[in-house]
């Protein structure tokens, strides 16, 4: 009860005209700015920060919720359109939702991704307004080696993603194994496949290997067969609007993704790219079409950008109840709230609950704008497709370049950018799949750190992955998925007549 | 005729020569930060900016990020953009010293000009409130029985924390090798790590911990500080017999291809920054320390910082030649 009066009058000073006016332009200014290439959430949200100085702080915050929502979609936005998506909670929702704008769909794509990032973003913040608190409780209890045993999950849902061929998506997996070992060695501090190039020692971006694998190379598969074949790329074909069979197959995927990655989101270690990777594959499993997968399944945006969105309000649970950052968004909104000597922490809740429940309710009260503002906007959006193929395909490749080297503001990017895109152009042609490279890029690196802490932690003894309850669920969870598809098969074998 | 060109001519002249301490001559300033947005350096370069623009010794500041490579890379685009550039600085802490010597680079802090050191934190120990560790006492008498059983959590490999706590381990005569030391990726991991109890101490600046210390989460087992701090309840690692003092300091640094004069007034405008009411409140309301050392101070620092850094990563195995 204590929580919902103080949550309404948070509502209270939020809902004011002047205050909602904010709130709108931080929605706005929120998705113009994360549309852009290379800048993702914590890059906008850093760009805007001084815009908010010199508000009274309500009005701030509010501006501030609304600013941190909108940068959100705008990097999905990005994604599903050209292909390029702005920050690593993005890449998941690239792949099906690209080949979805490509097919004419950008519509239904965008507007999952809208209202999925809607309905997980009020998912995320109720469990913010409720369980915050406790939760970050737990996720304390969570050290190297759960995190370690929680990868090796995520890693056995890879092959989830190998498509056809198990030795050509292995192939790609290592690829990315490989390029996770570039920079320097998290324990020792010694560089690793740097080749005294000082730009490499601190490994290569995951953002920079998304767009090139996915924008760089398949622009350069578009030009190589541009004379050939006619593939063409439909603005729109049929509504718009999500279909009563689009809104049948997202509500699930957008519950399961909000359940998924809030908690994720929550952890100190947890990030975006986890929670996005296991909703798509849990996605995928559960689709009663999996086919459809990498062909512009609807599950495929709809649960990967809930999952993002939830994971990005879980990330708020450890800044408010314990002052730590998580990501680099969290960084500067910590920056942020420092502005009028307010230091999250355990008191916060204690000592400046106005200032609490205000943000929520700002949180609130953003997601809502988010929406309203945004799904008219779609209709322009997708004109977007309608520029003729060879003028899109130099936009796409102009906004990449531009993109990676904002990143950092260094040129070494580009060429990495450059090179992947060569590369990503070779697996195509040989038909290997370039989504488990870029998962074995982001998982492998988190693998290896947590793992070899977990070691030095027990002095090198293995059984601390084994003797710890919470790092062995997650292990008999990667067992069970590796082991379930193969007694499924065994017994539709065994019983003929079930099988279809 | 003549009188009033004489007369103008004076007046250009005085205004030539007012123009050094005006702030419209300076004009506006660049920093080069090593560091994301959000980073430690990029606060402190805003800081510095917020504070020269409120004094009115420069008009404006542009922030210009460049982060990764253990700050080198800053570094490294300053040397080559800001040729003869007097109206830009690079901006570098504690870390920044120490990667150069642990890590080959083809450019270290010695290829730029010291202007200042300016503030910067004292390294201190915590460990969580229901650690076993009431003292720092007990905590040295556990890793002197058995090093291998003390866990140490802090920044990355060769940090400014890891650097600290070596030098513990040899002022209390282990040999620093023996140190179990468990890096992290950022403070969040650290704070996180200590109150979960995967590792059993943290070391970092107070502001990393203010909020757990004053939530009774954490406590300070000791301080890297010459003198107790004020407000915070520890005593200093000197007093226990551990000669250690160690700051996480940022400073601002020119191009060496810059004239004296050129030289004087970004100086001048840094000197005069420290001393006024608006860095002082900075400081307050960061909670930083006031560690500033002009030109000459700061190279003398540097110089002799370089030789302690090198021989404790020595000590470690992990210096380069």
């Amino acid at each position: 009860m204590d929580t919902l009066a103080l949550l309404a009058q948070g509502f209270a000073v939020a809902v004011t005209p002047y205050n909602l006016m904010w709130a709108a332009i931080g929605v706005t200014l929120g998705t113009a700015v994360g549309m852009l290439p290379g800048i993702g959430p914590s890059t906008t949200v850093a760009l805007l920060l001084p815009v908010t100085f010199g508000l009274e702080p309500s009005a701030a915050f509010i501006m501030f919720g609304g600013i941190y929502y909108g940068s959100q979609y705008g990097g999905s936005t990005a994604a599903i359109l050209l292909n390029t998506p702005g920050e690593a909670g993005a890449m998941m929702t690239a792949i099906e939702g690209n080949t979805m704008a490509r097919m004419g769909r950008a519509g239904p794509a965008l507007a999952t991704a809208a209202i999925g990032s809607f309905v997980a973003g009020t998912f995320g913040t109720l469990g913010l307004t409720f369980v915050a608190p406790w939760l970050v409780e737990v996720a304390l209890l969570l050290g190297p080696a759960e995190y370690s045993a929680l990868m090796v999950l995520a890693l056995t849902t890879v092959s989830a993603l190998f498509g056809a061929s198990v030795s050509r998506g292995l192939l790609s997996l290592f690829l990315g194994l490989l390029l996770g070992t570039v920079g320097l060695d998290p324990q020792l501090g010694q560089p690793r496949f740097a080749f005294g190039v000082m730009e490499l020692l601190d490994g290569i971006d995951t953002v920079i290997v998304a767009v090139g694998l996915f924008a760089i190379s398949e622009t350069m598969q578009g030009a190589a067969r541009f004379r050939h074949v006619r593939e063409t790329i439909q603005a729109v074909s049929g509504s718009l609007w999500m279909s009563a069979n689009d809104w049948a197959r997202s509500w699930k995927s957008w519950l399961r993704g909000a359940a998924i990655g809030f908690p994720i989101g929550a952890l100190p270690a947890g990030g975006s790219e986890v929670p996005t990777v296991l909703s798509y594959v849990t996605e995928k499993r559960l689709s009663k079409n999996p086919e459809e997968f990498g062909k512009g399944a609807i599950e495929g945006v709809a649960g990967p950008e809930a999952a993002n969105n939830a994971s990005a309000a879980g990330a708020l649970a450890p800044l408010l109840a314990l002052g730590l950052p998580t990501s680099a968004t969290a960084a500067m909104m910590l920056a942020g709230f420092q502005q009028f000597g307010i230091r999250p922490g355990p008191l916060l809740f204690d000592t400046r609950p106005e200032f609490v429940w205000g943000l929520i309710a700002s949180l609130y009260i953003g997601n809502v704008l988010l929406l309203v503002l945004n799904l008219p906007l779609i209709g322009i959006w997708v004109r977007l497709l309608s520029i003729p193929r060879q003028w899109l395909f130099a936009g796409i490749l102009c906004f990449s370049v531009l993109g990676a080297f904002t990143l950092n503001n260094n040129t070494v990017d580009i060429i990495v950018l450059l090179v992947i895109g060569s590369m990503g152009f070779g697996m195509r042609l040989l038909n290997v799949p370039v989504v488990p490279c870029l998962l074995g890029l982001i998982l492998g690196p988190m693998f290896e750190l947590q793992m070899r802490k977990a070691m030095m932690i027990s002095l090198g003894d293995p059984l601390v992955f084994v003797t710890r309850p919470i790092s062995l669920t997650f292990l008999l969870l990667a067992v069970a998925f590796v082991i379930a598809p193969m007694l499924l098969r065994a017994r539709r074998a065994a019983s003929p007549s079930e099988a279809t | 005729m003549t009188r009033f060109l004489t007369r103008g001519g004076l007046m250009a002249l005085a205004l030539l020569a007012a123009m050094p301490v005006s702030a419209q001559s300076f004009g506006r300033l660049e920093f080069i930060v090593p560091g994301g947005p959000g980073s430690g350096q990029d606060q402190a370069a805003r800081a510095f900016e917020e504070a020269l623009r409120a004094e009115k010794l420069i008009t404006g500041g542009q922030i210009v990020h460049y982060a990764g490579g253990g700050g080198m890379i800053a570094v490294s685009q300053f040397l080559t953009g800001k040729v003869g550039n007097g109206n830009a600085v690079v901006t570098q802490g504690a870390g920044h010293l120490s990667f150069p010597l642990s890590n080959k680079t083809p450019v270290s802090l010695n290829d730029v000009v010291p202007l200042a050191r300016i503030a910067g934190e004292y390294e201190l120990i915590v460990v969580r409130s229901n650690s076993e560790f009431k003292t720092i006492d007990d905590l040295i008498a556990k890793y002197k029985a058995n090093p291998s059983s003390v866990t140490w959590g802090a920044g990355s490999t060769g940090s400014t924390d890891h650097i600290f706590y070596a030098l513990v381990s040899k002022a209390a005569g282990v040999d620093p090798k023996k140190l179990n030391y468990i890096p992290h990726a950022n403070t969040g991991d650290i704070v996180a790590a200590v109150l979960g109890g995967h590792v059993q101490v943290g070391a970092g600046g107070y502001q990393d911990f203010a909020p757990q210390i004053q939530g009774n989460r954490m406590r300070v087992l000791a301080v890297g500080s010459p003198e107790r701090l004020p407000g915070i309840d520890a005593p200093t690692l000197k007093e226990k017999g551990l000669d250690v003092v160690l700051t996480n300091w940022r400073a601002v640094s020119a191009h060496p291809s810059l004239s004296v004069e050129q030289l004087d007034r970004l100086s001048d405008i840094f000197d005069k920054m420290v001393k006024s009411p608006t860095w002082k409140k900075i400081l307050a309301e960061k909670g930083w320390n006031d560690l500033y050392l002009d030109r000459k101070g700061y190279l003398e620092f540097m110089k002799a910082e370089q030789v302690r850094v090198r021989g404790i990563l020595q000590e470690l195995g992990m210096a380069v030649q």
